[in-house]
């Protein structure tokens, strides 16, 4: 639990020292400021963040690659230094720890994103009346929602030494598994299946106010999944 | 301390370590001595428990790599020969972060970030970030970060490339200066390093160990065997008959015949003992003019090249 903390730290860290963490944060201010300003600037504009959360995934599913791209593809090679992973792996440190921890840093960082993000929450309190229990739900998810991406960047950065890679493959897979959805609807009963292995549809819950458990259990395990997979792949470096 | 037993590394189809044993006792300094690709930093990586070892075992301060991997590493300091460091952060940051992942608490972290500093000449790179350091810093940084937590093995893949020759003096002091509280593996291509620092050196080649002794013992070796260089003019083959009946002479070859100038030949004797007067001798009485007669004593250099070059003649004389 220690060595999980501190991998973290460091790792959380690091996106303040390079200008990643910046940019990224840039980014997601500028995005989420433009679109919360076009809905509030409407005429019957209704005063809930449901405007922002559903066109802020799209912006997530471009940016968090960008963080986790070097989780793991950057210990091997990066701007870090040059094979850092040797430090790790020989130092007295399971892979579990690592895997652990490298996510939770990452995950501090959305922590810190999303307090920014507050601010239009607050905002909607002081000009109208929203439902303060919607927007709970909606946070809620999207924690989820980046924790999945999150340990999903890191799984793929764990395949490769090239952090390009790592974020390109990223994206791409997780474009493919959110359209998952529209192919399940498109392609009717046959392919109906698809949906659920999308995370949009479990998104979408959270944003109308609903905490449920199927969809915190469906976030859950493929978390637990993905980071499963990622310590496979670094405990694999090490097997006969 | 350490016991390797019959390690075997396989990479496709080829060998980098082939069947190597050895033991490295408490407190000594032992050097690998090998060309690049010889299979040093292969085997350092198996004992860090970095890589797998295809076959074989390995034991470190009592514990088995493979099944006690997590206690091994505990007891364990590595210098990689890459000097893997994190760039955005100070020396501090570093060291502090190093420290705490080998499971050092607070006030030991405290300690030991203030003696290790102290020891590798860090004191006034404190709050530096790495990437502005010095190629010679970072070496020093690297080394520091393996000796954190006062490891009792301590495995440093070529600590002194790169480094100049002021520098290379401090850190082979420094690294003399851990004789005796920590078991060393350092390994290096230059020899006057293994000479100075080392109690024993293994030379590897071609990921076998051609030798194993202290290099006191190698030095004997290579003092025992002089090379004389004889210069004749006349028939070869009369020459070398002359030469047949010296006992002492263990070895002779032919350099080149017909030299541009005097139009003779060059041999080269290798004998165990000073012969000059007798070389002398027999090749004016077979009637040849003895142009040159110079006597050389085998440098730990010319051991080492003469291991590691001659072994994939005398492997490949095996296959065959």
């Amino acid at each position: 639990m220690r060595n999980v903390l501190s991998i973290a730290r460091r790792e959380c860290r690091a996106y303040f020292t390079s200008a990643i963490g910046y940019v990224v944060m840039a980014a997601f201010i500028a995005f989420t400021g433009l679109i919360f300003f076009l809905i509030v600037s409407q005429p019957q504009a209704v005063a809930s963040m449901d405007g922002v959360f559903r066109n802020l995934a799209i912006l997530l599913v471009m940016l968090l690659p960008l963080l986790t791209m070097r989780l793991l593809a950057g210990e091997r090679s990066g701007d870090q230094g040059i094979g850092t992973i040797e430090l790790l792996l020989t130092s007295p440190i399971t892979e579990w720890e690592l895997v652990l921890g490298k996510f939770v840093g990452s995950l501090l960082y959305i922590f810190a994103l999303l307090a920014v993000s507050l601010i239009y929450p607050f905002t909607l309190g002081r000009i109208g009346d929203p439902d303060l229990g919607t927007i709970f739900a909606g946070y809620v998810g999207l924690l989820f929602f980046c924790g999945y991406c999150l340990a999903f960047g890191l799984f793929l950065s764990s395949l490769t030494n090239s952090q390009i890679v790592a974020a390109i493959s990223s994206i791409v897979g997780l474009l493919v598994i959110w359209l998952s959805k529209f192919l399940g609807e498109v392609g009717g009963g046959k392919l109906g299946w698809l949906a659920w292995w999308s995370f949009m549809d479990h998104h979408e819950d959270f944003w109308r106010g609903l905490i449920t458990f199927s969809d915190c259990a469906w976030y859950l395990s493929f978390i637990f999944f993905f980071l499963f997979a990622a310590k496979q792949m670094i405990a694999s470096s090490r097997w006969r | 301390m350490i016991v390797v037993d019959d390690l075997v590394k396989v990479y496709g189809r080829r060998r980098a370590v082939d069947h190597v044993s050895f033991e490295v006792e408490k407190g000594e300094i032992v050097g690998f001595l090998g060309p690049n690709g010889a299979g040093k930093t292969t085997t350092m990586r198996i004992l860090t428990c970095f890589l797998p070892a295809t076959g074989g075992r390995a034991q470190v301060a009592g514990f088995d790599i493979v099944d006690d991997s997590r206690e091994v590493r505990r007891r364990l300091g590595y210098l990689p020969e890459n000097v893997p460091l994190y760039l955005d952060l100070t020396v501090d940051q570093y060291l502090t972060y190093m420290g705490k992942l080998k499971g050092l608490d607070r006030s030991r972290l405290q300690t030991r970030l203030n003696e290790v500093v102290a020891n590798c000449g860090l004191e006034h790179r404190r709050r530096d970030i790495i990437g502005k350091l010095s190629r010679g810093y970072r070496q020093r940084v690297g080394l520091a970060q393996a000796l954190i937590h006062d490891p009792e093995v301590v495995i440093l893949d070529e600590p002194t490339a790169s480094l100049d020759p002021a520098q290379i003096r401090e850190v082979r002091d420094y690294i003399k200066s851990l004789k005796g509280n920590h078991t060393l593996i350092l390994s290096t291509h230059i020899l006057p390093e293994v000479e100075l620092t080392c109690d024993r050196v293994l030379m590897i080649n071609n990921g076998r160990i051609v030798a194993n002794d202290t290099p006191g013992n190698l030095r004997n070796l290579a003092s025992s065997t002089q090379v004389l260089t004889v210069e004749v003019r006349g028939a070869v083959s009369a020459a070398q008959a002359a030469l047949q009946p010296i006992t002492p002479i263990t070895r002779t070859s032919v350099v080149s015949d017909g030299l541009p100038v005097s139009g003779g030949a060059r041999l080269e004797l290798e004998t165990s003992a000073d012969v000059r007067g007798d070389v002398a001798r027999a090749l004016v009485g077979a009637g040849l003019d003895l142009l040159r007669l110079d006597q050389q004593t085998k440098s730990l250099e010319d051991i080492f090249v003469e291991l590691t070059t001659e072994e994939p003649a005398a492997a490949a004389q095996e296959v065959a």
